[in-house]
């Protein structure tokens, strides 16, 4: 009415509006701030269970394990008597056992000689099989990759089989070819039993580090290695100056793995040899286990310090590995 | 408000699976587990309105507490079967109790780790008295802390089967042999493991061979017509150079010792550590003798890389004459022995003239321990299931299954009975019957040596084992190294 009648709304009823819906602009922001507080809080729950399954594992398994050899390292203890501490005597007997620098002469001939192989026969494969397309391609990938879903005793097992003097593969190819050596053990003479013990390992890494490549191989634009081959370069070329640079943090994560897995490992040598013959296949992961759970005294103490000893090797690894592979990435 | 509702809805799941999971990792935390004191509960459905407790004639143990006995059985070259029938026998006749077995050819491993975890809920409450390679020196610990229980009063106690008898009487004079740690009985055999050279009696009548050389002259003439023969006259699995021992080893010792006069102080010195040692007149004399061999290459070549299948393998097919094992190589290789292979068994015989005592080794594998921080009545039935292994039975499974020598007197002497023992055992008997021999157990010792050098001095000597076998290594060197080692070692002991 009053608008027909030519005036503006009533100014009580227009401050009342005006109140209502300040009032309701100011619940809604309320409300709005009480909801965003409550998707944070949600967020970090849900982070919170996300994360503490694994980071309890963690602790768990492998942290609280770690931090107990440490206790453990600086006890006589084999497990049934009372602990007694000794501080470090488990140390400084350790430096001073011959078997403990045999053994990890030992480790340095595997750290020398299974990673570079096992990298140089698998990028060679990798890059077999990406640059060229071969007819039975699929079936050479499972090939290279079988011997990787094969268990360590399986693997062992089976190249204990191909050593053997009388039954062995071994012998028979060489017989074939001509080279009669006899009733020759390969795994039974100190001459040769460690270099017996390689060709498992690497046969039974390559094919995990051979898909690895691969794959990495194939994200390389195509248009890299046209370039290249209109400047005139070779296969070699195209390897050592395209492929190995652009897959150099790969490779560099790779090295790292094998040579952690190489130093630590010990169930194929446990397998194939014992640690023999006359300890000349002993490695020190063998050597602990033996100190801890075989045919000793069962020295947890003793076994412990030698783990410590196992953790600063590989960690020096690590950083060797990382000042002389630097982590150069490269964006294509 | 739905998503809201979801997210919690996750969040509550996530929280439970959490909760459930520190519930299975609590330590003893469900009433009923294993072998806990809650797991010998009343049977309430049993005699109800019966003030008196109702118990079994034969050992007045309660018949309505449930117990559950957990035992670590080590699955070796014996099987299985026979323990099977043992446990299921024992549980239908004692309703009330049942056996948790775990079988494993590893079994000393679990054993250690669950010793080393030292939570007594956990704990088997009969496990296998083999505990690896150096059992001797955890059982002397074990003995030593108090963790195993005394068996020794089984001794007097009536056997099942026994017409009255207590297992001491049917025993034969077991009691007096059975070893002791710290001067006690923890495990009593319910079988006996007899190790030496094992042969095929077929090839050795064959080739005309010696088959029970009398003294050290004639042995090593055989090895020499044997190599003549152009085939291997002793096997052993040189990845583990322990085998070798089974015949050339502590018992050899023990007959150096018993034809010097010298068994008593070597006995003694042999229990306590004490030294001389590997330098004694008894171990190098075993040494050089291993060597003699070798340089005759009595020894298969590239000895050091055969397993034990593959050595026993090489005698089964003929390859080798003779192989260094127990008699439960027939049980363990039963699926590869040919068709006419006759097992015979001999010692090595360490003297010049014939009549001198020749010794074999006994190994304790056939006992069990029982961990002794269970509650009383586990222990009990515990003690009651390790008696149950000597019902004849029993005794008969451990003959015709497990490929090994019972213990009871009234089974051995019972002809009937010992017609059931499978050959490569027979043929041990055999050979004890006609020939002046004694037992050693090499395993038990008295005290154990935990500083690191005894572990060094044993390593050392076994690691030379296979090039002392192989004739390129002079045992002596080795010797007083190993010798120089030990010293340390039990100096630091005192």
């Amino acid at each position: 009415m009053r608008a027909s009648q030519g005036l503006g709304p009533h100014p009580t009823l227009e401050r009342k509006g005006k109140d209502i819906l300040t009032e309701m602009l100011i619940k809604e922001r309320r409300l709005g701030n009480g909801w965003r507080k409550k998707e944070k809080v949600q967020k970090l729950v849900f982070i919170l269970i996300g994360l503490i399954p694994a980071f309890g594992g963690y602790v768990l398994f492998t942290l609280y394990p770690n931090l107990l050899s440490v206790y453990y390292s600086l006890l006589d203890w084999n497990g049934i008597n009372a602990k007694r501490f000794v501080g470090l005597q488990n140390f400084i007997y350790m430096f001073q056992d011959t078997y403990v620098w045999r053994a990890l002469w030992h480790n340095l001939i595997y750290m020398i000689t299974i990673p570079p192989l096992v990298i140089l026969i698998s990028l060679l494969l990798a890059y077999l099989l990406t640059s060229k397309n071969y007819k039975g391609n699929s079936i050479f990938k499972v090939i290279f990759f079988f011997p990787n879903v094969l268990s360590t005793v399986a693997i062992s097992l089976l190249w204990a089989f191909i050593y053997d003097g009388t039954f062995g593969l071994l012998n028979a190819g060489l017989k074939i070819i001509g080279v009669d050596i006899g009733n020759f053990y390969w795994l039974g003479e100190k001459s040769t039993a460690i270099w017996a013990t390689i060709p498992p390992s690497v046969w039974g890494m390559v094919g995990f580090y051979f898909v690895i490549f691969m794959n990495a191989m194939t994200t390389i634009p195509k248009s890299l290695y046209e370039a290249a081959t209109l400047e005139g370069a070779n296969h070699m070329n195209k390897l050592f100056q395209i492929t190995i640079p652009l897959i150099m943090p790969i490779i560099r994560v790779a090295a790292l793995f094998l040579m952690l897995g190489v130093f630590k490992g010990f169930e194929n040598i446990m397998i194939l040899t014992n640690g023999g013959p006359s300890g000349s296949t002993d490695v020190i992961g063998l050597y602990m286990f033996n100190i801890a759970f075989g045919g000793g005294s069962q020295s947890y103490g003793y076994a412990s310090a030698i783990g410590m000893l196992l953790f600063v090797v590989m960690v020096g690894a690590k950083l060797i590995i990382d000042k002389f592979t630097a982590n150069r990435s490269a964006e294509f | 408000m739905k998503r809201k509702h979801k997210s919690w809805k996750l969040a509550l799941i996530s929280i439970l699976s959490i909760a459930m999971l520190a519930a299975c990792s609590g330590k003893g935390a469900t009433p009923g587990n294993g072998s806990t004191p809650s797991s010998s509960t009343p049977d309430t459905t049993a005699a109800p309105g019966n003030s008196e407790p109702a118990v079994y004639e034969e050992n007045g143990l309660p018949k309505d507490e449930k117990v559950t006995l957990k035992f670590a059985y080590w699955e070796s070259g014996t099987g299985r079967e026979w323990i099977d029938y043992a446990i299921s026998t024992f549980e239908e006749k004692f309703p009330n109790v049942k056996i948790d077995t775990t079988y494993s050819p590893k079994i000393d491993t679990i054993i250690s780790t669950k010793i080393s975890a030292n939570n007594d809920d956990d704990m088997f409450d009969i496990f296998s008295a083999f505990l690896g390679e150096n059992s001797a020196a955890v059982a002397a610990a074990l003995a030593k802390e108090g963790k195993i229980v005394p068996q020794e009063d089984l001794w007097e106690r009536k056997l099942y089967d026994g017409d009255g008898k207590t297992l001491g009487e049917l025993t034969n004079a077991l009691n007096k042999s059975t070893p002791t740690l710290h001067g006690t009985q923890y495990a009593l055999p319910y079988s006996q493991n007899v190790t030496g050279l094992f042969y095929n009696k077929l090839l050795f009548e064959e080739k005309g061979w010696n088959q029970s050389p009398q003294t050290w002259a004639e042995f090593t003439e055989l090895v020499d017509t044997i190599r003549a023969d152009n085939i291997i006259p002793i096997t052993y699995p040189g990845k583990y150079p322990g085998y070798l021992e089974f015949s050339l080893g502590v018992n050899q010792m023990y007959a150096t010792a018993d034809i010097n006069g010298n068994l008593d102080s070597f006995n003694k010195n042999y229990k306590n550590y004490q030294t001389p040692f590997y330098m004694s007149e008894e171990s190098v004399n075993v040494h050089n003798k291993i060597y003699e061999l070798g340089k005759k290459k009595a020894f298969p070549d590239g000895v050091a890389a055969l397993s034990h299948t593959q050595s026993q393998m090489q005698l089964l097919q003929g390859q080798a004459a003779t192989a260094s094992t127990g008699e439960w190589v027939q049980n363990e290789m039963k699926d590869s022995i040919p068709e006419g292979f006759q097992w015979g068994f001999m010692l090595i015989p360490m003297g010049e003239k014939a009549e001198d005592v020749k010794y074999y080794s006994s190994h304790p594998g056939g006992g069990h321990y029982i961990w002794s921080a269970k509650p009383e009545l586990n222990k009990k039935w515990a003690k009651e299931f390790i008696l149950w292994l000597y019902n004849l039975d029993v005794q008969l499974q451990i003959a015709e299954k497990a490929g090994t020598l019972p213990v009871r007197a009234d089974f051995l002497n019972d002809e009937s009975k010992a017609d059931k023992l499978q050959d490569a055992p027979k043929a041990v008997l055999e050979y004890l019957k006609n020939n002046n021999v004694k037992g050693a157990s090499p395993d038990l010792r008295d005290v154990s040596l935990t500083h690191q050098n005894a572990d060094r001095a044993m390593k050392l000597v076994r690691e030379s084992l296979n090039d002392i076998a192989s004739g390129k290594q002079d045992p002596l060197p080795k010797l007083e190294e190993a010798e120089k080692l030990l010293q340390v070692a039990v100096d630091a002991q005192q």
